[in-house]
């Protein structure tokens, strides 16, 4: 939907105002984007899917900023056939049955990540470092969002990156 | 508040029916826009390289979209989040975390919201763009402002006058609160939520949402509350000392929104509410404890607002609203209104660096006021208000940092003629995280119809023994605005991502104030006029630090002083103490926000109050606390705790001289649970 101005008092210098705190999210409303467009690019097993139209799972482990953000996105949205579910979770054990898993904490990243190993989650996480058990991660360069993709940990969860992705992203191996 | 508007009433008892009838008013105006230059909220249909590109923080969305941090004004914005993790039930009670604005709740229901001084007036609030003040008394009726609270976006909250930055500007002399509900395609699905405890006896709410169209969307919701009565004060003579006083609360509100972004550039939006409460009288007059009848309030209205981005020839934006309204106090008064408003609003940029904004509204109201017997009566006892206003003001940008604000607003009013109020804003960025700004301004608060035809009606002893039953007029045909410049400054400090800090100081100049000059020596109620003069000064710092991942914290504090001076002549002996009295010198804010597990937040805000001398109400500290569990995504658990630390404590009580302290009316300690359990 289109931004829809309220402005119906003239309020000129409030106008400006308005923007600057509907853009506070603006960094959780990227990153959402990031995370249903990998959804297009990566190909899980098919054991983690019930049928053929059963939908990817999308789960977001993080702060209410990302609860007001979710609320942006479109609800029916779709990748490559299957519908795209989104959903805002609050424990890391409900990570387990998801495709991909954004954990937002940083620094609980490792011990989260530990329980998702040999699951078939895409984890994306915060983590300063690459972590062995983390999947992709986000970090910011020159005020913009970059992602890098650890190999080794793509390998063992059986997910298979389209080479586009991985053109785009920065590859480790851990 | 109209304490002042019995200045004359010192030893009778009808003083203080007045000043409940200020008490029972309460209100304020303004607003303002999510602007057009917001990008869009859901970025998902970007393709990898376009979000590669993308800057994660952004200084200007657009030429003209400043963040808040650069905003040339004290601003402030309450964001939903936070009102939803404080646990208010009210949208005043939520107005208490905001820097600068001194709420107080005066019994259970009434509430006094007030900034940079002059309680319960000279404040303009708005809701989605409708003012709320009523024009009888200048006061916002806080009681029946309500939404379901979970639907409100922000409140953004400017202290000091509104003059360029609102169309209207009757009353926006200290300051505008401006409410902002969703966008209804942020509120789909099914929401159901209630609680209850000692105080807050009962509330439910259900609210659904869902795209209906194309592009279009709405919601509708529904939502009940009973508030417990607050605490007679220990010496009051209008219920008994100690005990519950009559003033109980229950209400029903119904409303819905929709949505309709019908073209690329084009929205439209239609929203209504209508209410309906009972409530115990405010507080009894003196001889009438014997029949507590209930104040009966309802009302409604209808909202359309309109949106279209011309690109080149800038944004054109429209609003159209009735509303309705009706209040009754039994002994007290009566108030019937209707009102239709029509504004226009264009934004046209010219050139690299103007953008010229103008403006143009009518506003029409119809009142009936009376009833029997009443105790302020109102000459003439029906009359309609035609307000015309235009504003013009040009935004310049200077070099590369700053950037000049010019403008004036013209009104033509039925009391007091044609008002001009132009003012003058300077914005200056110092660096990477510093601005500062400067303002002057010229605000008016044009007469109500309470100064302009209020009579008091004494009969049957009503006004007290020692007056004589008759018609008091206390109303002035000729009552002028009350006129301030205003000198503000500011400067705001943040590092990105990290602890921020704002400063605003002021220093306001009034003339012709409102006063109650006496008719004769030995006349019980004097007459409106405005022989008064003032002049306020003060500042407020507003702090907000991260702590960690899981903790941030927020701290203001306030201070104000403000001289009331007598024009040579004026007989007003009372005005100058109560208005001085009645404002706290000092007041802070402390705000605790903690989310320990993903699931668990715990949210703490302790609040100070100075002394009101002129209302006889001491000093406070209270704490408001209030944790939340979510067991499942789709339902939270929470318990709240309000003014936790003592179990019962006067905000503020009446002005009347004569009257002893601990005639208020105690707001008491109250702890209750709440859920919420939402579909999508």
């Amino acid at each position: 939907m289109k931004p829809v101005a309220l402005g119906l008092v003239v309020c000129a210098l409030l106008a400006p105002l308005g923007a600057g705190a509907a853009d506070q999210y603006r960094e959780q409303r990227i990153k959402t984007a990031f995370l249903v467009n990998f959804a297009r690019f990566v190909t899980w097993p098919p054991i983690t899917f019930r049928s053929a139209t059963s939908p990817i799972e999308l789960c977001i482990l993080a702060s209410d900023a990302f609860g007001v953000v979710l609320a942006d996105v479109a609800k029916d949205k779709a990748v490559n056939e299957r519908p795209l579910r989104i959903s805002r979770v609050f424990r890391a054990e409900d990570l387990r049955g998801c495709h991909i898993a954004y954990l937002e904490d940083a620094a609980a990243a490792p011990r989260n990540l530990a329980g998702l190993a040999n699951h078939h989650v895409l984890t994306v996480h915060e983590n300063d470092a690459t972590q062995p058990n983390g999947v992709m991660r986000f970090y910011i360069e020159d005020n913009r969002i970059r992602f890098e993709v650890n190999l080794a940990a793509a390998r063992r969860e059986d997910l298979q990156f389209s080479a586009k992705l991985l053109g785009l992203a920065s590859i480790v191996e851990q | 508040m109209v304490e002042s508007c019995i200045g004359w009433g010192k030893r009778w008892r009808g003083a203080v029916q007045i000043a409940l009838l200020a008490a029972a008013c309460s209100a304020s105006p303004m607003a303002s826009a999510e602007a057009a230059e917001e990008p869009p909220r859901d970025l998902t249909d970007l393709t990898l390289e376009e979000l590669l590109d993308l800057n994660v923080t952004v200084r200007t969305v657009s030429k003209r979209a400043v963040p808040l941090k650069e905003a040339p004004a004290a601003v402030f914005v309450l964001s939903g989040e936070e009102i939803r993790r404080s646990g208010v039930r009210t949208i005043a009670d939520a107005l208490r975390m905001v820097p600068g604005l001194l709420v107080l709740r005066i019994t259970a229901q009434s509430y006094v919201v007030t900034s940079r001084g002059f309680p319960g007036e000279k404040l303009e609030v708005f809701i989605d763009g409708r003012s709320v003040y009523t024009p009888l008394t200048s006061i916002v009726f806080w009681d029946v402002l309500d939404t379901y609270m979970p639907d409100i976006d922000r409140i953004e909250v400017v202290r000091g006058p509104g003059s360029i930055l609102t169309l209207w500007g009757a009353n926006a002399m200290n300051g505008v609160v401006n409410i902002v509900t969703k966008h209804s395609s942020r509120t789909t699905g099914t929401e159901v939520s209630g609680g209850g405890g000692n105080e807050e006896r009962s509330f439910a709410a259900l609210r659904t949402g869902a795209p209906v169209a194309d592009a279009a969307h709405a919601r509708f919701y529904v939502q009940t509350r009973h508030r417990d009565s607050s605490l007679c004060g220990e010496n009051t003579t209008a219920c008994t000392p100690g005990k519950e006083a009559p003033d109980d609360q229950a209400q029903v509100t119904a409303g819905f929104r929709t949505d309709w972004d019908y073209a690329s550039a084009r929205s439209l939006t239609l929203s209504g509410d209508a209410y309906t409460e009972h409530a115990g009288t405010v507080s009894a007059a003196s001889q009438a404890q014997s029949r507590q009848q209930d104040t009966e309030q309802n009302g409604g209205n209808l909202t359309a607002h309109w949106d279209a981005d011309l690109g080149q020839s800038g944004k054109l934006s429209a609003v159209a609203y009735y509303a309705h309204y009706y209040r009754f106090l039994p002994e007290i008064f009566l108030e019937r209104r209707d009102t239709y408003d029509l504004e226009l609003e264009h934004r046209l940029p010219l050139g690299e660096r103007h953008l010229l904004t103008w403006a143009v509204g009518a506003r029409s109201t119809h009142d009936e006021t009376g009833g029997r017997p009443l105790f302020a009566i109102f000459d003439p006892a029906r009359k309609t208000l035609n307000t015309y206003a235009a504003s013009v003001q040009d935004q310049v940008r200077l070099f590369d940092n700053g950037e000049l604000t010019l403008g004036s607003k013209f009104e033509h009013n039925d009391f007091s003629g044609s008002e001009l109020q132009p003012g003058i804003r300077l914005g200056w960025t110092l660096g990477d995280g510093a601005y500062t700004w400067a303002s002057i301004a010229r605000a008016v608060r044009t007469p109500n119809r309470l100064e302009d035809g209020l009579v008091i009606n004494c009969v049957d002893n009503n006004c007290g023994p020692l007056v004589t039953p008759a018609l008091y007029r206390q109303g002035n045909t000729d009552m002028k605005s009350e006129k301030l410049i205003a000198y503000d400054l500011g400067l705001r400090l943040w590092r990105q991502g990290g602890w921020s800090a704002d400063a605003a100081v002021f220093f306001n100049d009034y003339s012709d104030l409102k006063s109650s000059e006496a008719r004769t020596a030995s006349a019980p109620f004097g007459y409106y006029a405005n022989t008064l003069t003032a002049r306020s000064w003060g500042g407020e710092l507003a702090l907000g630090v991260p702590l960690a991942s899981w903790a941030s914290m927020r701290a203001f504090y306030n201070r104000l002083r403000i001289d009331v001076q007598r024009e040579p002549g004026s007989t007003d002996t009372i005005n100058e103490g109560i208005i001085e009295g009645s404002s706290p010198e000092q007041s802070a804010g402390l705000q605790l926000s903690l989310q320990p597990r993903g699931d668990v937040s715990v949210d703490t805000f302790v609040r100070y109050v100075d002394e009101l001398p002129a209302v006889f109400t001491p000093d406070y500290v209270e704490l408001n606390t209030r944790m939340a569990w979510r067991p499942l995504a789709s339902l939270e658990l929470a318990v709240v705790g309000e003014n936790l630390l003592d179990s019962e404590h006067p905000e503020s009580g009446s002005p009347a001289s004569g009257r002893p302290p601990g005639t208020a009316n105690k707001i008491q300690r109250s702890v209750f649970a709440e859920f919420r359990w939402t579909w999508r």
